[in-house]
């Protein structure tokens, strides 16, 4: 957490201000009883009427004073706090922004997601409760121990020997309740898990008749969180009774010390009483502050989680000195490359070469699992090669400026990614300012002008999130307009044809070739009608090339691919 | 109680707030007797947390009357009785010890009993989801019931304690302590209690002012909240159209209309305190003042005052406790009614009586004048008859969207027929039970749902009681042992929740495997050649011809080459079955079926 807490630096004056406040704050709470004792021994003592009511006037404006600061600090506290998580949060989504693939297969997007909302969120709550109120204790602490050495040294060592002690008990506490809650959190995550699964499982565990293991599951895994969130909160328990023990027994004491210096004539009854609401004071100060504390476990282990994220150093960034092609013609050539995954003894994809040249179709044929996807998705850089090179124009992939490199590819993934917004928007996600023309020219090559042209507001009609108004097809070909609209001399499909109809799949392809001549086309499919016509067909089987060529040739010379045109030929 | 199952409100309304209050108590219940020595705990620790400043007093007041001043005002003759201060203070001790000791026990009990009432909470939930109708699935976005079922228990669950805690102390103590003023002085317990009112108007005030700057920060932090989902879901997207730089800018334009609201509302609320604070001390300073003047007539003594100021110092602790929980207990009931609402949501229709039990199937199926609609205005199927003998296959087809899981739905029971029957060797499937009639499928879904455990467990997922060669078997016979043999852990690698170590076919294999470990003795096979290449497929078909031998089994196909050789052909088109027959009939006749087998193999 502290390490986050580096981010505060930002806010040093306005934590200075804070911090002055909160001094005026507890100074004049501490204060109260001090004018109190004036009263005691000099108004009632004497009599003095007059006196009293004065002194009264004065510790209303003490008050008044003290409530100004407390409403001050409240406002520097959200200022800082809120400020400081926003700032946070926006360092997180661009460092995420900086991720691919593998970074997001290590922590996954569900996760991210909590840790750029929710545990930011945790976290802003602390720290706002921190600056108003733990911050105030040890200020209460000290000012009450400055106030009561003022007033009498010697009773003021009892105060003084009281910090030494909370803190060490503070400190065990603490210590034993962080592990604890650090466990509770990983099992909650574990509750929520299961959960998730019971409910996007749904028809999977009715198939299977699980709802009863199911549920036994999800027992376990709950009474295992409730368990250590019951210790957890008993060790929490225990520190705002000490606290007030400890204070209280204090109390005990200056009583005692203080009768005595009372009747030896050097201490009036009025500072006892000063003393006695010190110690109240601080001890009230101390059991916010506890209360506070509990939340400090959950606060921390957030930001240990949103630490973690920013810890990951994204691996595929711009080069130190960008090249850039002589020639942009679009070339995509791979050489001998290999890619391995994470710690995988195997490699995925080994000895792939091949040249795609504009105004070719070169197509990819294989397996699932056989590394279709993981070879082209080495074209954007969405992955780095871990052997050979892969180059465009000459020039291997990864010595591009990445914007340059990913600008002049239009690259439709296998999902169907689209955001909230329009279909225009959609569309026209590349560049914003682009002409109705153009959107409607890619939408007529995607096949998609049709359908568009039947919605309510046609390209103005909304899209859900993740597209989920419009019917897979659908998405699939706004994904393909997408691409088409960016203009990119390289367009590389991923299996995007999938959900389409043969018919549909012919049209587009044909309108593809027409209006982009010059274009490299590179296209993986599992079905063999969407690249019967490539010029160039690659065969892969478990992540090596086993076939090449057109596929007339194909089918005489490599098995693989006379096996997969006639299941589906026949 | 009547729920209103589309509010999507964030505060609960007047209307539902008691209701909704008085229903999450009732989860109490079984705790009963803990509860019980919660009160007592807190009772017990509160009465001697306000005796200590009286016997406090009562100490001040000891030393002082040994003390006789001159009219200088110093100590003239001192004979304190050390030894009736002695006791008072030893007195005091064990009252601040066993007030401690309460307090502990207090919140000993009260985190037990609340956490175990959550615990309860969340067994209902899962209990409830195990219990609604498929339909609730389709209708809800998963989004929304995740929220309901985590986000909102855990809101619940954060706040319940420190509710419960807070409430329970800060009412005894603010009883407590008017008793204990009055003891005093009823003079200066007016004052005091005039601070009450005015504190509780104040919050009131501020509460309510600040109710607009917290609806726009929820409101702000939805919009970033779901942003962030969507963005980190197309990250591919967004780094292959080079859109990051207008992305963050989004963000942070939206990051910072967060931030002006959420710091409105951080302020709002934190003025609560040194407002109940400035009127607690004007009551401390009214205190002082009168209470100086009566010990100056003689009508109080010092000890007196001291103790009397002390509660005031306590009374305000307990106020700002109370409005802070009011707060707080908008938010939480307001997460309570989402979480009723989920399990006040209609259930699956009850069994009927008297049972009838299939242990195996032969599979014969019989549709009888089956009628369906996903809502009872809108019929799809209107009427349906098939008779399909044990063993055969049927292939269900039909263009994108034509609803051909429907037929699964119906087959499985995950929908009831709103008209006729459908009977599986003569008998009415409604006439079984749900899980009867769903153990005699074995089905491969097109979302491939993994669990989190390994392989193995995976596998055996619809008969846990398979050994580990029949494990093996399944996936032998599903090619799916190839490629978890090169797994590092072969069959015990675990999978984690989005089973992201797999590929789409790879997970695809295993559901297929999990199905043939089940040994049904009828198949649904839901589009499950989709996503598995052609070579794979191939072989699959040939277990696939192994197993279904003698089984009946159905086939949802978008290629109609897998079911060209079906012994019965379901056409659907918007809903409804348009044509029935094998391959040979429907070509003839030259339809829809005709239509899409000319398309595809043109």
């Amino acid at each position: 957490m502290l390490k986050l807490y580096k981010g505060l630096q930002k806010y040093a004056k306005q934590m200075v201000i804070l911090i002055i406040l909160l001094c005026v704050q507890s100074f004049a709470l501490l204060f109260l009883p001090n004018l109190m004792s004036v009263i005691i021994d000099q108004g009632v003592v004497a009599g003095d009427i007059n006196f009293i009511l004065r002194m009264g006037l004065f510790m209303l404006l003490i008050a008044l004073c003290g409530s100004a600061s407390a409403i001050g600090v409240g406002y520097f506290a959200s200022k800082i706090g809120v400020g400081f998580c926003t700032d946070v949060r926006k360092r997180m989504f661009k460092h995420v922004g900086k991720f691919t693939l593998a970074e997001f297969d290590q922590v996954g997007a569900s996760s991210l997601t909590t840790r750029s909302t929710n545990d930011i969120l945790q976290l802003q709550n602390f720290t706002i409760m921190m600056f108003r109120v733990i911050i105030l204790a040890p200020i209460m602490c000290a000012g009450g121990v400055i106030l009561s050495i003022n007033k009498n040294p010697q009773l003021a060592l009892v105060l003084v020997i009281c910090m030494p002690v909370i803190v060490l008990f503070l400190v065990l506490i603490l210590r034993r309740a962080f592990p604890v809650f650090h466990a509770m959190q990983h099992k909650l995550d574990r509750v929520n898990m299961v959960l998730r699964e019971n409910i996007t499982g749904v028809r999977v565990i009715r198939a299977f008749t699980a709802e009863q293991r199911e549920e036994e599951r999800f027992q376990e895994a709950n009474a295992d969180m409730t368990r250590t969130s019951i210790k957890s909160q008993v060790i929490i328990s225990t520190l705002m009774p000490i606290l007030m023990l400890i204070i209280n027994i204090g109390t005990v004491i200056v009583v005692w010390f203080g009768g005595q210096q009372i009747s030896q004539g050097t201490m009036y009854a009025g500072d006892l009483m000063a003393f006695i609401q010190y110690l109240m004071l601080i001890m009230y100060a101390l059991v916010m502050m506890s209360l506070i504390f509990a939340m400090a476990p959950r606060a921390s282990s957030c930001a240990d989680r949103i630490n973690e994220v920013l810890a990951i150093h994204p691996t595929i960034v711009n080069p130190a000195s960008a090249k850039t092609p002589p020639q942009q013609t679009g070339v995509v050539e791979f050489e001998n490359v290999e890619l391995t995954y994470g710690e995988a003894d195997i490699p995925a994809v080994a000895n792939i070469s091949f040249t795609a040249r504009p105004g070719q179709t070169t197509a990819i044929i294989g397996a699932t699992g056989s590394g279709k996807s993981s070879i082209i998705g080495l074209i954007p850089r969405l992955r780095d090669v871990t052997g050979g090179r892969v180059t465009v124009d000459g020039v291997d992939v990864r010595e591009y400026e990445l914007d340059a490199l990913r600008s002049r590819i239009g690259y439709v993934p296998q999902s169907a990614m689209l955001f909230s917004g329009t279909i225009k928007s959609n569309i026209a996600y590349k560049n914003e300012s682009m002409t109705m023309e153009q959107i409607v020219h890619a939408a007529k090559i995607a096949q998609a002008d049709d359908f568009i042209m039947q919605k309510k507001k046609q390209y103005d009609d909304p899209i859900a999130q993740g597209g989920t108004n419009v019917s897979g097809g659908q998405r699939q070909r706004l994904t393909i307009a997408r691409a088409i609209a960016s203009q990119a001399d390289i367009l590389v499909f991923d299996d995007s044809f999938s959900a389409l109809d043969f018919k549909t799949d012919a049209a587009l392809r044909q309108a593809i070739k027409e209006n982009a001549q010059n274009a490299t086309v590179i296209i993986v499919a599992q079905r063999i009608n969407t690249i019967m016509n490539a010029d160039t067909i690659l065969v892969l089987d478990k992540g090596r090339i086993v076939g090449e060529g057109k596929h007339d040739d194909l089918v005489k010379t490599c098995d693989v691919y006379a096996e997969i045109a006639s299941t589906q030929l026949a | 109680m009547t729920m209103n199952t589309n509010k999507k409100a964030s505060d609960a309304k007047a209307s539902t707030f008691w209701p909704t209050a008085k229903r999450l108590l009732g989860y109490f219940k079984p705790y009963r007797k803990k509860v019980i020595l919660m009160f007592l705990f807190a009772a017990l620790g509160v009465a001697f947390l306000i005796t200590g400043p009286r016997l406090l007093g009562h100490s001040t007041d000891i030393i002082i009357q040994g003390i006789v001043y001159d009219s200088a005002g110093n100590v003239a003759d001192a004979h304190v009785n050390f030894q009736a201060l002695k006791v008072n203070l030893a007195v005091l001790l064990i009252v601040y010890g066993l007030s401690a000791l309460f307090t502990y026990l207090q919140q000993r009990t009260t985190a037990q009993v609340a956490q175990r009432t959550i615990y309860d909470l969340r067994e209902d939930v899962d209990k409830k989801i195990q219990r609604l109708p498929l339909n609730y699935y389709d209708t809800h976005t998963h989004g929304d019931i995740l929220s309901r079922t985590t986000t909102d228990i855990e809101q619940i669950s954060t706040t319940i304690q420190q509710m419960l805690v807070q409430f329970i102390t800060a009412a005894f103590t603010i009883i407590g302590i008017v008793i204990m003023m009055f003891t005093i002085s009823w003079q200066m317990s007016i004052i005091a209690l005039c601070v009450l009112p005015a504190a509780l108007f104040l919050c009131s005030i501020v509460i309510r002012k600040s109710q607009k700057y917290f609806l726009g920060q929820q409101d702000k932090l939805g919009t970033v909240n779901s942003y962030v989902e969507e963005q980190y879901s197309g990250h591919t997207v967004i780094k292959l159209y080079g859109t990051e730089e207008r992305t963050e800018d989004a963000f942070d334009a939206m990051s910072d209309a967060l931030n002006e609201d959420a710091r409105r509302a951080q302020f709002a609320s934190s003025i609560m305190m040194p407002v109940t604070n400035l009127v607690g001390n004007i009551g401390y300073v009214g205190i002082c003042v009168l209470g100086g003047i009566m010990t100056s007539n003689g009508n109080l003594t010092i000890g007196a005052i001291q103790s009397f100021i002390q509660y005031t110092q306590q009374f305000t602790q307990p106020i700002i406790q109370t409005s802070n929980i009011l707060n707080l207990l908008q938010s939480t009931i307001a997460a309570a009614e989402r979480v009723f609402d989920l399990l006040d949501d209609p259930e699956q229709s009850p069994e009927r009586e008297n049972l009838q039990v299939i242990d195996r199937a032969k599979g014969d199926i019989e549709f009888d004048h089956v009628r369906f609609g996903y809502s009872a205005d809108k019929i799809l199927i209107t009427d349906m008859n098939a008779k399909i003998q044990q063993g055969q296959k049927v292939g269900i087809c039909g263009p994108t969207g034509a609803g051909k899981t429907t037929l699964v739905n119906l087959l499985m029971r995950f929908y009831d027929i709103s008209g006729g029957s459908i009977k599986i060797d003569g008998i009415d499937t409604r006439d079984m039970s749900r899980q009867n009639v769903r153990r005699l499928f074995g089905m491969v879904l097109q979302d491939t749902w993994l669990y989190s455990a390994s392989i193995r467990d995976n596998i055996r997922y619809g008969r846990p009681e398979a050994t580990d060669q029949e494990v093996e078997e399944a996936c032998k016979m599903a090619n799916a042992d190839y490629f978890i043999s090169t797994l590092p852990e072969g069959y015990d690698t675990p999978i984690d929740e989005s089973a992201s170590n797999l590929s789409a076919g790879q997970k695809q294999l295993l559901t297929i495997a999990r199905a043939f470990c089940a040994d049904p003795q009828i198949l649904i096979l839901d589009e499950a050649t989709s996503s598995v290449d052609t070579r794979t497929e191939k072989l699959i078909a040939e277990a696939m011809e192994r197993l279904t031998k003698g089984r009946t089994n159905f086939q949802i196909a978008h290629r109609l080459s897998t079911i060209r050789d079906a012994d019965l052909i379901l056409v659907m088109k918007d809903g409804d079955i348009v044509e029935q027959g094998n391959h040979d009939q429907l070509m003839e006749r030259d339809g829809v079926y005709a239509g899409l087998y000319n398309s595809q193999f043109a």
